[in-house]
C-alpha cells in the first residue's frame, strides 16, 4: 500500500512535471532559431536545454505512467499519449546529438526537426490536457465559431442532506455512484459500448448489448450483470480498479428490483431492512417507519397552560425541543372527573398518557375520545371499567394501551378490535380469557398481546 | 465562599455593571457583525441546555423515561457467558498466537507469566430463542428472554484497573471528580417523582471484591441534589432520614420551615447555589420519609413475583431483591436506578466463582426483564446489565482441565441492553475466533454512554455544564450513537 500510495503521489505530480519538458524544448528551439536570426552561434547552449529537456522527458514519462496506473484513466484514450510520452526521450536525446552536431546536419534537417517537434510538443500537451480536464474543456467557453455547440452544463451529485422523505432514489443515490464509477468512460464524448450514463435519457435507451436496464429484473438487466459478476471476467465493470463497494451493488439491484425509476422518492419505494441499514450507515438517511408522534406539527403551547396542569396534579412533559406534543402522568392518587377536563385545552396535545396507579372516578374518561394524537395509554392498575375502554374506539393513532391489572373482560375489548395502528395491548392481571385475546387477534393480526400467565 | 461580599447592599456593583454591559452590547455587535440577519430575525435559537436546576427536558422525543441498569462490577467473563469461542475450546491449553496478541502489555498480573495458555470455556454453549443467541448453561433464566436482548459484544474502554474503569463508565472520565450518569439524567431531565428522588442505587449487601465509592454515584460538579442516593436493606433504608426520638414531624416541619427562611436569607446575600440544593435536599428528605418506606415494603407482592424473582428475592440486600426494589422504584417514575453487584473479579479459580455469581443474579436479572415486559412497561424503561471491561481469553495462573482464571482485558467485552428504544433479539459486533480482539463494530464506552442518552431523548453533546471555565459532557469530546441497535 505504502508503494501504491507514494506511486499516485508522484503520477499525481505529472501535470506539473511535464512543463518542464516542454519549457526547456521550446526554449532549445527558440535560442536556435534566435541564433539563425542574429547570426549568432548557439551550440552549446542550445544542446544544453536539449539535455534537460530529454532529462525532463525521463521523469515526466515515468510520473505519467505512474498516474495512469491509478485505474482513472480509460486505456483507449490515454494510449496515444502514454506512448508518444515515452517516445518523446528518444526524440529528446535524437535532438540533443543533432544539437550537438550542426555541422553534420545542415540546417533544413535541423528546422524540418525543429518544427516535427513542436507539432509533436502540441499533440501530446493537448492530449495530456483532455485526459485532465475532459475534452470540452479547451472549448465549452470559446467563442462560437470554435466550441462545437454542445454546452450541456454537467449537474454535479447533489449531496445536501435531506430528510427521508424527499431523498430522490436515483438522482440522490444511484446518480452519484454512476457518477463515481461509470461515467468516466460512458458519458456523452465517449459512451463506450454505446453506453451513455451521462444523461438519464440515454441510459434508459442502453447500450449496445441490450437489456441494460430491465426494470424489476436486475438479473436479466446487463447493467447489474456486469458490476456483479466476477471481478476477473473481462466484461466486468468498472475495469478500472475503483469498483463498486458490495453496499453500491446492493443498492443497484434493490433500484432496479423497484423498477429501475428516475423519479421516485424513498418513501414511494419498498425499502427492505437490508437496504435500510446501508442507507442508515452510509447516507445517514434513516428509512425506519416514523412513530406517529414525530409526524404531527402542532404549535407550541405557553407555559401559562403547561403550568396550570402541573397544578392540577399532573407532569407535563414536552416531547423535545421542535416537537410539542404532550407527555402527561398524573401523580396523584385519585383523578377527579374535574381535574381529567383540565386536559380538555390541549386534548390533541397529548400523546402519551400515563395514568397508572390511581384511582378514577367513574366515568372520568370520556373526554379521552377526543385525544386524537394519543399514541400510549397506560392505565394499568386503575380502576378502568369496561364502558370506559369503548371511548378507545377513536383513538385512531394508539399503538400500545396498557390494561395490566384492571378489571376488563374479554367484552370489553371489542371496542379497541377495530383501532388499525394498535400495535402491543397488556392484559396481565385482567379478566381477559385465552378466548378473548384469540378474538382480538382476529380482529388485528399486526396485535401483540401481553398477557403472561399469573404463575410462572 | 462569598463571591459578592466588595457590595454588601447592591446586587450588582458599579464595575459588575459595567463590565456586563459594556460586553454584552460588544458581542450584540459583534453578532450583528457576523450575520446582519440574525439581529432581525426572530427565529428561535436553540441554546445549549445550560439550567442551573436542570429539567430542562429533551431534545428530541425520548425512547426511554428510566433506566434500569445492573452494574456487574469487577468484570463478568464474556467468554463464560455470552461470547462463544469453539476456537478457544479447540485450541486449550495451547499458547495464545503472538500474532493475536499484537504486542500489547499487559497488566502486572500475568505479564509474568512464562506461557499464556489458551483457556476455552469449560461450560456448554447453546442457541436460544428465535433470535438464536449463543449462551452458556451458567444463566439458564437469562437464557429464556435473550429475544429481548440486544448484545454488544464488541465493546471496550482504554482502562485496565476497576476503580478507573468503572469510574469511567459511570462518568465518562478515568479521574474521578465528574458527575455519574444518573447525575446527568437527574440535572438534565428533573424529576417525574416529586417524593423520590431521580437516581437511586441499591448494592448487594455482604459481597466482597473490588469495593466501590460513593463518588461512582457523585454528582461530581453538578448541584448536589442531582447526586444518586442509596438505598440500603435494613431498619434504615436511606441514612438519618427518620426522625430522631422525640422528634415528632410537626416538630420537623417546623424545623425546616424556619430552617429555609435561614437559608433563604443566606442565599439572597452571597448567592451560592448550592444553598439552594440543600434546601431542596431536606426537602425531599422530609417528603422521603413516608414514600421510601412505602417503597421498600415489599410484603405485599404476591408470591408468584417472589417465584419469579427467586427465593433470594424474600431476602432483603440481595441482587434479587434489589431488582424487585428496581421495579418498583421503575413504577413511581424514579428515573436512573443504579444497582451494583460485586464479585465477578475472578483472577483465578474462574469456574467455581462464576457459577455462584450466576446463581445469584440470573434469574432475577431475567425475572426483571419478564416482570416489565408483562407489565407493559419495556415501553419506556430500559435495563442494561454489563461490568466495567471483559477477561482474557488466556489462563491467568495455571490451566487445568477443570480451573483456570483470567485477566482484565479492556479490548473486548460484553453488555446486554433490554427494553425500549432497542431491538431485541440482536447481537452488535463480534469478537475474533480467540476472543482477544474485535473483529466487528467497536464500541467506546464514549459510544454506549452516547447511546444511552440518545434513547433518553438527550443529545449528548448538547448536554454540558460549566465549571471551572470549561463546558463539560458526560462523553467529553467524544461518543457516536450506535445507530444500528435502535429500533
Amino acid at each position: 500500500m505504502i508503494l501504491l500510495d507514494t506511486t499516485t503521489f508522484l503520477g499525481r505530480l505529472h501535470p506539473l512535471i511535464v512543463h518542464l519538458p516542454i519549457g526547456f524544448l521550446l526554449l532549445a528551439i527558440l535560442l536556435e532559431w534566435y541564433g539563425y536570426f542574429t547570426k549568432k552561434e548557439f551550440t552549446g547552449p542550445v544542446s544544453f536545454a536539449w539535455l534537460l529537456g530529454s532529462i525532463s522527458c525521463i521523469f515526466a514519462a515515468l510520473f505519467g505512467w505512474f498516474l495512469a496506473s491509478t485505474g482513472l484513466y480509460v486505456e483507449e484514450e490515454l494510449f496515444v499519449h502514454r506512448w508518444l510520452g515515452v517516445a518523446f526521450i528518444l526524440i529528446g536525446f535524437v535532438g540533443f546529438y543533432l544539437k550537438r552536431n550542426p555541422q553534420k546536419f545542415g540546417k533544413p534537417v535541423q528546422t524540418v526537426f525543429n518544427v516535427l517537434v513542436i507539432i509533436l510538443l502540441s499533440v501530446e500537451g493537448h492530449q495530456g490536457g483532455n485526459l485532465t480536464h475532459g475534452e470540452d474543456y479547451l472549448t465549452a467557453y470559446a467563442p462560437g465559431f470554435v466550441s462545437s455547440g454542445k454546452k450541456e452544463k454537467k449537474s454535479s451529485g447533489n449531496s445536501i442532506e435531506r430528510s427521508p422523505d424527499s431523498v430522490l432514489v436515483y438522482q440522490d443515490l444511484i446518480a452519484p455512484i454512476f457518477q463515481e464509477k461509470c461515467v468516466a468512460c460512458h458519458n456523452t464524448e465517449v459512451a463506450k459500448g454505446g453506453l451513455n450514463m451521462e444523461v438519464i435519457d440515454s441510459l434508459k435507451k442502453g447500450g449496445l448489448s441490450g437489456n441494460t436496464l430491465v426494470a424489476g429484473n436486475p438479473k436479466a438487466s446487463e447493467l447489474f450483470k456486469r458490476i456483479s459478476m466476477s471481478p476477473k471476467k473481462i466484461k466486468y465493470m468498472p475495469p478500472t480498479k475503483d469498483v463498486l463497494t458490495y453496499n453500491e451493488v446492493k443498492l443497484v439491484e434493490w433500484w432496479i428490483e423497484q423498477g429501475a425509476s428516475f423519479k421516485d422518492t424513498l418513501v414511494g419505494l419498498e425499502v427492505d431492512k437490508d437496504i435500510q441499514d446501508i442507507l442508515l450507515k452510509d447516507y445517514l438517511i434513516n428509512t425506519k417507519p416514523r412513530p406517529w408522534y414525530t409526524k404531527v406539527n402542532l404549535p407550541a403551547l405557553d407555559t401559562v397552560t403547561l403550568n396550570s396542569l402541573e397544578k392540577k396534579g399532573f407532569l407535563v412533559r414536552k416531547l423535545g425541543e421542535d416537537n410539542n406534543l404532550l407527555d402527561i402522568t398524573f401523580t396523584e392518587k385519585i383523578l377527579s372527573e374535574q381535574q381529567f377536563s383540565e386536559l380538555e385545552k390541549v386534548s390533541e396535545y397529548i400523546t402519551w398518557l400515563s395514568l397508572s396507579g390511581t384511582e378514577i372516578e367513574s366515568g372520568g374518561l370520556g373526554l379521552i375520545s377526543r385525544f386524537k394524537n394519543l399514541t400510549r395509554l397506560e392505565l394499568n392498575d386503575t380502576n378502568v371499567s369496561c364502558s370506559e375502554v369503548t371511548h378507545f374506539s377513536s383513538l385512531e393513532h394508539l399503538e400500545a394501551l396498557n390494561l395490566y391489572g384492571t378489571s376488563v373482560q374479554d367484552d370489553c375489548l371489542s371496542s379497541i378490535g377495530n383501532l388499525t395502528e394498535l400495535k402491543r395491548v397488556y392484559l396481565g392481571n385482567t379478566e381477559v380469557t385465552e378466548a378473548g385475546v384469540q378474538k382480538l387477534k382476529q380482529a388485528n393480526e399486526n396485535l401483540k398481546v401481553f398477557m403472561p400467565q399469573k404463575q410462572l | 465562599m462569598n463571591c459578592n461580599d466588595h457590595h454588601h447592599n447592591t446586587k450588582f456593583s458599579r464595575r459588575d455593571f459595567l463590565m456586563k454591559t459594556s460586553l454584552g452590547l460588544g458581542a450584540l455587535s459583534f453578532g450583528s457583525l457576523l450575520s446582519p440577519m440574525s439581529m432581525l430575525a426572530n427565529e428561535p435559537t436553540k441554546a445549549p441546555l445550560l439550567n442551573l436546576g436542570g429539567a430542562a427536558g429533551t431534545h428530541f422525543p425520548p425512547k426511554v423515561k428510566r433506566v434500569i441498569y445492573l452494574f456487574q462490577s469487577g468484570a463478568p467473563s464474556q467468554l463464560d457467558l455470552f461470547d462463544y469461542k469453539p476456537m478457544l475450546q479447540k485450541m486449550n491449553g495451547e499458547n495464545l498466537p503472538d500474532s493475536v496478541l499484537g504486542g500489547q502489555r499487559l497488566t502486572g498480573m500475568s505479564a509474568g507469566q512464562a506461557a499464556l495458555p489458551m483457556a476455552g470455556s469449560i461450560f456448554n454453549f447453546k442457541q436460544h430463542g428465535e433470535s438464536g443467541a449463543w449462551m452458556s448453561d451458567l444463566m439458564p433464566y437469562t437464557s429464556k428472554v435473550v429475544d429481548d436482548i440486544c448484545f454488544i459484544k464488541s465493546m471496550y474502554t482504554e482502562a485496565i484497573n476497576h476503580d478507573p474503569a468503572i469510574t469511567f463508565l459511570q462518568t465518562g472520565s478515568q479521574q474521578p471528580g465528574r458527575p455519574s450518569i444518573g447525575s446527568w439524567v437527574s440535572y438534565g431531565l428533573g424529576s417525574d417523582n416529586k417524593n423520590l428522588p431521580e437516581f437511586v442505587v441499591l448494592v448487594t449487601k455482604d459481597k466482597m471484591g473490588q469495593p466501590l465509592y460513593s463518588r461512582l454515584w457523585g454528582n461530581g460538579f453538578l448541584p448536589s441534589q442531582h447526586q444518586g442516593v442509596q438505598f440500603r436493606a435494613g431498619k434504615d433504608p436511606v441514612l438519618y432520614l427518620t426522625n430522631p426520638p422525640g422528634v415528632t414531624g410537626e416538630v420537623r416541619r417546623e424545623q425546616l420551615d424556619y430552617l429555609h427562611r435561614l437559608e433563604k436569607m443566606q442565599h439572597e446575600d452571597i448567592g451560592d447555589p448550592e444553598i439552594l440544593a440543600r434546601m431542596s435536599q431536606y426537602e425531599m428528605a422530609y417528603r422521603m420519609q413516608t414514600s421510601v418506606p412505602e417503597i421498600m415494603s415489599t410484603e405485599n407482592e404476591p408470591d408468584y413475583i417472589y417465584d419469579l424473582y427467586g427465593e433470594d428475592s424474600k431476602k432483603p440486600g440481595t441482587f434479587a431483591a434489589n431488582c424487585l426494589l428496581a421495579r418498583r422504584l421503575a413504577e413511581k417514575d424514579v428515573k436512573f436506578i443504579q444497582l451494583y453487584h460485586q464479585g465477578w473479579d475472578q483472577h483465578g479459580d474462574l469456574p467455581n466463582a462464576i457459577k455462584q455469581q450466576c446463581l445469584d443474579t440470573d434469574q432475577a436479572t431475567a425475572a426483571l426483564i419478564t416482570d416489565l415486559k408483562q407489565r407493559g412497561m419495556l415501553e419506556d424503561t430500559l435495563v442494561i446489565w454489563g461490568g466495567e471491561f471483559g477477561r482474557t481469553s488466556y489462563s491467568q495462573g495455571q490451566l487445568t482441565p477443570k480451573n483456570y482464571g483470567r485477566d482484565h482485558h479492556p479490548k473486548c467485552f460484553t453488555v446486554f441492553m433490554a427494553g425500549a428504544g432497542i431491538k431485541g433479539g440482536m447481537t452488535l459486533g463480534a469478537t475474533d475466533d480467540f476472543g482477544y480482539n474485535i473483529a466487528d463494530r467497536p464500541v467506546h464506552v464514549h459510544d454506549f454512554q452516547a447511546t444511552l442518552m440518545h434513547l433518553l431523548g438527550v443529545d449528548h453533546e448538547r448536554l454540558t455544564y460549566k465549571y471551572q471555565g470549561r463546558r463539560f459532557r458526560l462523553t467529553d469530546v467524544h461518543g457516536k450513537v450506535v445507530n444500528e441497535i435502535l429500533s
